[in-house]
């Protein structure tokens, strides 16, 4: 049996306020995550360490996909930065908050909050 | 148990991370058959069963590609089974405690998320090692109807 085209894809803009932020797009899976993995990677080593994760248009998530944040986020809290998610459909954020992630982590319903949820930047 | 139930065929795919959405696929399409299965349920039975097979495929062999996991899928009138089956190394989830999340970023590890969320998931959690009939790792996730 063939696989389902186009499981999952990424892009980044740099947005308002200094911040960058991926959209994913498709299926996050322990397939896909490193993909997402290699994105954030690419963002940290151009600078920014102001990131939000768009996912609205993201169907599917697993823990694959959650373990990439975690790996990520005290390293990028460290230097003065963060990461939002922002813009889950409900699906999304139930695997998020079977885990407690919305303890630990900013979750803002729109992209536009997420943003805004940063401190303006001092030009550090 | 119900006595009028459905099984799909016994399914067999590669140990592959990208055998992953088919897997998805064919579950979520399997369980079509159970009317009376609200689709948030649909969702989160398609969700433990990632999560089983990425355990089964990156830990139990290694992401070997020469290696096979199996399942069907079982509907009956008041529950669901997926039954998954491995030869890796003996692993009961059910051993696992819950993780604690806060720990785990400050250490800066991704795992021991997964079957949490398999456990979560669904209302049973059954494991057989090398089951009596077929020497292959049996875990078994079972949904019952609300």
């Amino acid at each position: 049996m063939n696989p389902p085209a186009t499981p999952f894809s990424v892009s980044t803009a740099t947005s308002e306020n200094h911040t960058s932020t991926i959209a994913l797009h498709g299926y996050l899976d322990a397939h896909t995550a490193p993909t997402l993995e290699d994105e954030i990677d690419r963002v940290l080593a151009s600078g920014c360490n102001r990131i939000v994760v768009d996912f609205a248009s993201l169907d599917y998530i697993s823990s694959a996909g959650l373990g990439v944040f975690m790996v990520f986020i005290e390293q990028v809290r460290a230097h003065g930065g963060d990461i939002k998610l922002a813009a889950m459909r409900p699906s999304v954020f139930t695997v998020f908050d079977l885990l407690g992630f919305p303890v630990l982590f900013t979750i803002t319903p729109s992209v536009t909050e997420a943003v805004m949820a940063f401190p303006t930047f001092d030009g550090e | 148990m119900s006595t009028r139930q459905s099984s799909s065929p016994l399914l067999s795919f590669p140990a592959q991370t990208s055998q992953l959405a088919t897997i998805r696929e064919v579950v979520s399409t399997a369980l079509g058959c159970a009317s009376w299965l609200p689709p948030a349920s649909v969702d989160a039975i398609v969700l433990a069963v990632d999560e089983a097979c990425t355990n089964v495929i990156e830990h139990g062999y290694q992401s070997d590609g020469s290696k096979n996991v199996m399942l069907e899928v079982v509907v009956g009138a008041d529950e669901v089974r997926v039954n998954i089956f491995d030869s890796a190394p003996s692993f009961d989830p059910r051993s696992r405690v819950a993780p604690d999340l806060d720990k785990r970023i400050q250490a800066g590890k991704r795992g021991g998320l997964g079957v949490h969320i398999m456990r979560s998931s669904v209302d049973d959690v059954r494991y057989e090692p090398s089951a009596s009939q077929t020497g292959l790792n049996q875990l078994t996730l079972i949904k019952r109807r609300m």
